[in-house]
This record gives C-alpha cells, structure tokens and sequence, in this order.
C-alpha cells in the first residue's frame, strides 16, 4: 500500500454526499489525504466530513452548486485558506438528467444537465487550478453516455462529451506543470440516483435487485458497488509524476 | 499488491520489454508462467527470473505469424498446464517503416501478420483453454489510435487489435472472460529504439537516450518509460475482480488518443 499513501495530500471532491462521491472522499482519506466536500445539499456532505475526520483526517464540507460560478469560487478560495492548496481534484458532482426525447425536452432540463455536468467540471478547474501544485491530479467522472449516442438523453450526453473533451484539451495546457488529468468512466454503479432500480432507497437496495443479474438493457453490465470507483480513483490519484494524462479509465462492461 | 497463487499466464512476445518485465510482474504475483518469443537466449533469461520468483515457466521459440507453430506450441502449453487464466498477447513490432509510396508489401503484410493475426492467432487457439472468468490482455498502441506517418503497417494493424479486442469482449462476456486493451505509450525497448536485432540496447541506455525529450515522432510531452511500468499496469490489469471492465482501454499515453 506504500504507493498509496496519500499522506499530507489535500483532495476535493465534488459531489461527496453520498454515492460514488462519499466512496472517493473515504478511499482517499483513508489513503491519508485531507478531504474537500462539497454538494448542494449540507446535510449529507457533513456527515461525510465527520467519517473523514474519524480516520482521522481533516474536512471541509461546503454546500455548493458547482453548476454557479461564485459559490465555486469562494469554496475554492475557503479550501486554500483551510489546506494551503489542492493536490487531487475530483470533478465526480452530475446527474440532472433529463431523460426525454430531445423533441420533448424543455430548454430549461436541458440547460441544467450541461451546466452541471460540463459548467460545474469547468468552474472547478478554473477556481481551482492556481492552487494546484506540480504532481496535482485533476480526476473528472464522466460516463460512456458521452462517448456513444444513445436516444433520450441528449442533453446527460452532450455534457458528458463535452467533459470528455475538456479533459483531454486540458491534459494539453497543464503537462508542462507535471498536471495530469483523466477522466473515470464508472459503468453502472449502485447509487440512489439511478432511474433504472426499482427500489433505490440505498445502495444496498439497488445491489440486491440485481445480485447475479444485470439490468435488462445492459446485459454484458455489472452492477457495482460505490466503493469500486473509490478504488479507482485512488489508483489513479496515486500514480506517479509523469503517468498517464489526457486518457480515460473506465470500468464498464461494453465497447464505447 | 494481490495473489495471482494458481493461476496460469501466457505472455506472447516475452522475451524482451514489455512482455519480459509483464511476465516477471504477473510470477511475482505468484502466477505460473508461459513464454514465448523467436529467441531462445531470451527466453532461458526470462524463465531464470520467473523462476526465481518460485513460480513455473513453459518457454518456446515461436514466430506468432507461423500458425503451425502457434498451434504446436500451445498444445504443449495445455498438455503442462491444462488451461490458461491470462492471455497477454504482447508480441508485436513496426518492421515496415517507409511512406506507403514507398513500402514494401511484404514487410508491410508481416507487419500486418505479427501484429493483428498474431493476437488472433493465439486467441483463437487458446480460447477453448482459457477458464471463465479469465483475462485477455492485448498490448495494443496509441498508433492504433491516432494515425501518423511511415508507419501505417504498424497503425492499421494495431488499430486492428484495438476494434478486436471490442469485437471479442462483445463475444465473450457470457463467459466471464474480461478483454482488454493496454496502450504503453513510448517505452524504452528494442523496438521503440528500432534497434538492429544484432545488437539490443540496453533499457537504461535508451532511458538515457530519451531522458531529457522523446523521439522526435513524439510529442515532447509524452515521457520515455521503462518496460516495468507497463508489466505494473499488466498486472493491475490481471487483478481485476470478475465482472471488472472488459472492451475498455488502458493506457499509460501523455496525449490524447
């Protein structure tokens, strides 16, 4: 475990309430890392800050919506105050989704998916990136939704490809400050927010409708647990100076 | 890092590089081993340091094109150890380095042959031996990806393994079977060095060579490894759990492919 060993290492993570977000935040403190968290809601990410800080790790838990500018920008400027700076920056806050045809589909849905999504991913980077440090990793989560067209849910798909591109841009503007940024593709993961479990009161409740099965329109998918992503994303925010940047890692079960 | 203890890998191309420091990181994980590789000298170095790792080694001289010797070979390989847990099919190289105006076909057809019908190849005799819940891992290439210049052989054929590799885990999830990708990016081997075969670099002169900029074909961002961080990531790769990623690349690349 010695290569991951995050000791004295600040990390963000957006979106850290609950789900994948909670998982990151707890793999990375308890790799040693002091813990950024933010959502929209206060409630949840408080709770998250308290686990952090019984592995004995320090927390900042901000209710932030990273689809507006300011309040990004003054969550960012409050990490720094608290931590000094950002080593690993976890863009994982999305979701919005407007699952509708585009012919039925409001401006307004549509407008929200993108600015969460591909917005909130942006605002983070640009309030964050003065204060990330040489060897800082950005990690943004995005979906294979933003790689291969799928019908009613164009505007989820849109912001994702976006994010997908804006990773690999800004892999392009930031190698030179030994910066490396990739994007995570988390396949299908039992969260609360997922439109495809009956019941999804917990990530429990979804997992056990779908023990040994998959879900009928992925049928190569398995249906994993939160702490499968935290996993990832503490592999890859342990990679050495100089390892992979511009590229996606994915933990999906179909060709994108 | 994880207990690979009872399982059985195949690393094709394990001679040298990539597939040499892949097939030493997969026996220290505690893997049995098979190697293959046209050199005979390479592959007695190699089985000394899996062995060292007190894990076993089947070695054989074979030419991935030479289907009769593919099929030998694995034969032997099924009759010492009955089946195949991870397939890594890592042997590959640019032979044809001329502008299509220019190219030879022959080379530019074995180019072809090594690379793309060589993974097929030993995919294609191995499969019924490899358990369920196996890994395939195919060494594939940014190049096959992203097109360049005097190099097409190598580009279409490494593209090729890439859109195989997505047919293949289409084929192949009933089976529990996870294949994938792996792109090293420029890794300071024999090939990468396009060294004559009369006289190999050694990985830390080449190291040395790209320290301070990769080769001008490259862009200056993208760092010259060493063959040991791509056998790290191999093995990452063979420690999935079951139901991990399959149809997905990974890659140790600097720029976007």
């Amino acid at each position: 475990m010695s290569e991951q060993d995050l000791a004295g290492k600040v990390a963000v993570v957006t979106g850290g309430g609950r789900g994948i977000g909670r998982s990151i935040a707890l793999y990375l403190a308890r790799a040693g890392a002091d813990v950024a968290l933010c959502s929209r809601s206060n409630g949840e990410i408080e709770a998250v800050g308290e686990e952090v800080r019984a592995l004995g790790r320090r927390a900042l838990a901000m209710a932030v919506d990273v689809a507006e500018w300011e309040p990004v920008e003054s969550f960012a400027r409050a990490v720094v105050a608290e931590f000094g700076r950002i080593d690993i920056l976890v863009n994982n806050a999305g979701g919005g989704f407007e699952v509708t045809p585009l012919a039925e589909s409001t401006p307004q849905g549509w407008r929200e998916a993108v600015e969460i999504n591909l917005f909130g991913t942006y605002h983070m980077i640009r309030a964050c990136l003065d204060d990330i440090p040489a060897g800082g990793k950005i990690i943004n989560i995005t979906s294979g939704m933003g790689l291969e067209p799928r019908p009613g849910n164009s505007s989820y798909s849109a912001a994702k490809a976006g994010a997908h591109m804006l990773t690999r841009c800004l892999s392009l503007e930031i190698w030179d400050r030994g910066i490396d940024v990739n994007d995570i593709i988390p396949g299908l993961v039992a969260t609360t927010n997922v439109d495809w479990a009956k019941d999804r009161s917990s990530v429990e409740s979804v997992l056990a409708e779908f023990e040994g099965k998959s879900p009928p329109f992925a049928p190569s998918e398995r249906v994993k647990h939160p702490d499968e992503l935290g996993e990832l994303v503490l592999w890859v925010a342990s990679m050495p100076a100089g390892g992979p940047t511009g590229q996606s890692f994915s933990l999906a079960r179909r060709p994108f | 890092m994880g207990n690979l203890s009872g399982k059985v890998a195949l690393v094709t191309g394990g001679g040298r590089g990539i597939g040499r420091s892949t097939a030493i990181a997969l026996a220290g994980a505690g893997a049995d081993l098979a190697v293959c590789s046209r050199t005979q000298a390479e592959l007695d170095e190699v089985a000394e340091q899996v062995k060292a790792t007190g894990s076993d080694c089947f070695t054989g001289v074979v030419d991935v094109t030479d289907r009769a010797a593919v099929e030998r070979f694995c034969a032997g390989l099924v009759d010492h150890y009955s089946r195949v847990d991870i397939l890594v099919n890592n042997a590959g190289g640019g032979l044809e380095r001329a502008v299509v105006a220019e190219a030879d076909p022959d080379l530019w057809r074995r180019t072809v042959e090594v690379n793309l019908f060589g993974t097929f190849l030993f995919t294609r005799t191995l499969l019924e031996h490899i358990s369920d819940g196996g890994k395939i891992i195919n060494v594939s290439s940014g190049m096959g990806l992203k097109a360049g210049m005097q190099a097409s052989a190598y580009n279409v054929a490494k593209a090729g393994v890439h859109i195989f590799t997505e047919c293949l885990a289409n084929e192949l999830w009933p089976r529990r079977i996870d294949i994938n990708n792996l792109v090293p990016g420029p890794v300071a081997t024999s090939t990468f060095n396009r060294d004559d075969p009369s006289a190999r670099t050694p990985t830390a002169d080449i190291l040395a060579r790209f320290a301070e900029a990769p080769p001008a074909h490259f862009p200056e961002f993208e760092r010259v490894k060493h063959p040991d961080e791509v056998g790290k990531l191999a093995l990452w790769m063979a420690l999935r759990p079951e139901g991990g990623p399959t149809g997905q690349t990974f890659s140790l690349a600097r720029r976007p492919l």
